[in-house]
């Protein structure tokens, strides 16, 4: 468990198990309390990104973008939850006894007890994190952005045995996208507009 | 004896155009010259106006319900060509290109990546040597004249002759033929994805030397070289069990897959097979399975002209990207089969 007192060499570690999804979910919640305590937290994880990134031949997303969503989910935590609420932990995880004291049909936002929205807010922050930093670089970044990039991918009717729609976004999909466009170039549209084309419109895995 | 007007299609044309020549008409008489002309000596002309125009200008991309756009500069010096694309929305980055050296800098992260798109030299050889695929998998079809980014361009439809590929409309400048709007059509004609300039300028004074020195400035950057090692099918032990009419093989590479989330954190290699007929490319990536990370086999759709498809293969998995229906990636994932 990550605590205040931990060097900054085990908050690394754990910094890094966290990227590669290899943290245990009860630490998590204990990481980021240690990390909100260290003013060079954002900087550590943009640098363990863009390593990570540049390293296996990806090109990092802004790196202000990073920084960006962090502010803005702490300004998303403040609107979300009383302020004095939000620094209190997300520790009760591991309580789930919140909910068993509501009645079934209480409108599901009375039911949303302190517990459950740091729940909610622990599983936010570590599915942002893995989540390609692009994504929240373009969210939070560009003002002229006309890109959803958080626009889910529909897998195919018929793809999925039920023969329902899922909604998932998939970064190694993105990767090989991007993948392909940049060896894209056998095709007669690359030189009139198909390079161009690719240049502007850009793919998460990019 | 037969009067010229009696004769070919072409001979008619010809003499139309001999005419309005002789009576000094403007250029914008109606001469459909793209009428006779075959898809492939019609995209050679689209191919060389690409090279020889310089111009500035506002990019748009559509596809599905998302929106890029970017500012253009290009500039042909000689037989080098100069370009830069500032991306105006999404990651700011700014992609310069000169001939097939591509370099794309990242000014938040300072991380530039340098490419080299090999494929820029393959045309118009390429072009040339699948022309006969072209035309006959391809049919062309003039729609007309119609004003894009206050430019009067020629409009065209190509109708694929199966099942198996996308069709186009493309709007080319009038006089050199250069592309100013291109749209992907589905089956059904309707519009899958759109690249468009919303404001050109042709002719615009843009100095080689200034974007040369642009490029240049990566004083600041930690400037990483993005490689794809070329191979062949055949020595990574994959093989077609069958030809998806109108493809061809168009190069095999091996290459890095980026970490991805829940990933182990290594590197791992993945053949890219790239076929093209021309006009549409399809790349058959292969990775070894890996459970946590491969979760979803089938096709997918991510908004636009491009479109995967997922297939596990004993213990590979398969994914199949390109600018084709679903079903001809279900071929091509299908066909490609095990060797050793």
């Amino acid at each position: 468990m990550a605590n205040m007192t931990e060097t900054p060499s085990a908050l690394h570690a754990q910094l890094s198990a966290l990227a590669d999804g290899e943290l245990p979910a009860h630490e998590i919640g204990a990481l980021l309390d240690a990390l909100e305590a260290q003013p060079q937290a954002h900087q550590w994880w943009t640098a363990h990104h863009a390593t990570s990134a540049v390293v296996c031949g990806e090109v990092v997303a802004s790196a202000s973008g990073e920084v960006a969503f962090w502010e803005r989910l702490q300004g998303r935590l403040a609107l979300e939850a009383p302020a004095s609420t939000v620094s209190a932990p997300v520790v009760p995880v591991e309580a789930p006894v919140a909910m068993s004291a509501t009645a079934a049909n209480d409108p599901w936002w009375k039911s949303m007890r302190l517990a459950s929205v740091a729940a909610m807010v622990s599983v936010g922050v570590v599915a942002a994190l893995v989540w390609p930093s692009s994504q929240e670089a373009q969210l939070s970044v560009a003002p002229v952005s006309v890109v959803p990039v958080t626009a889910p991918v529909l897998v195919a009717a018929g793809a999925d045995s039920t023969g329902a729609s899922v909604m998932l976004r998939d970064p190694a999909l993105d990767a090989l996208m991007a993948a392909h466009q940049q060896m894209g170039g056998h095709s007669a549209w690359q030189a009139p507009s198909g390079f161009l084309r690719n240049a502007t419109f850009e793919t998460s895995g990019r | 004896m037969k009067f010229w007007w009696q004769g070919s299609k072409w001979q008619l044309l010809a003499g139309v155009c001999v005419l309005l020549v002789g009576m000094q008409l403007p250029a914008q008489a109606q001469v459909p010259v793209q009428e006779v002309a075959p898809v492939s000596a019609w995209l050679l002309r689209l191919h060389e106006a690409s090279r020889h125009r310089t111009y500035t200008g506002t990019f748009v991309v559509t596809a599905g319900t998302q929106m890029a756009s970017a500012k253009i500069w290009h500039v042909c010096e000689g037989e080098q060509q100069l370009e830069r694309i500032e991306s105006l929305s999404g990651t700011p980055r700014s992609t310069f290109r000169r001939n097939d050296e591509v370099l794309t800098l990242y000014p938040t992260a300072r991380v530039g990546i340098a490419e080299t798109r090999e494929t820029f030299g393959v045309f118009p050889a390429l072009l040339k040597s699948q022309s006969g695929a072209l035309d006959e998998f391809y049919a062309l079809k003039p729609m007309g004249v119609e004003r894009v980014a206050g430019i009067e361009a020629d409009v065209v439809q190509i109708t694929p002759k199966d099942g198996l590929r996308y069709g186009y409309r493309v709007w080319s400048e009038k006089k050199s033929g250069l592309v100013v709007q291109l749209q992907t059509l589905d089956v059904d004609a309707k519009v899958l994805e759109q690249s468009a300039f919303s404001e050109l300028q042709l002719d615009a004074a843009v100095s080689p030397a200034k974007l040369s020195q642009l490029m240049a400035q990566t004083e600041g950057y930690r400037i990483e070289r993005r490689k794809a090692e070329k191979t062949t099918a055949a020595a990574q032990g994959w093989a077609m069990a069958s030809a998806v009419p109108g493809f061809k093989p168009a190069g095999c590479y091996t290459r890095p897959i980026a970490l991805l989330a829940g990933a182990s954190g290594k590197t791992e290699q993945s053949m890219q097979w790239m076929f093209s007929d021309g006009l549409a490319t399809v790349s058959l990536f292969v990775e070894a399975f890996d459970a946590k990370r491969h979760l979803h086999e089938g096709a997918a759709d991510l908004g636009g002209a491009t479109r995967t498809l997922t297939r596990k293969a004993g213990a590979w998995w398969i994914t199949a990207v390109g600018e084709v229906p679903p079903s001809t990636l279900a071929q091509f994932a299908q066909a490609l089969e095990r060797k050793k």
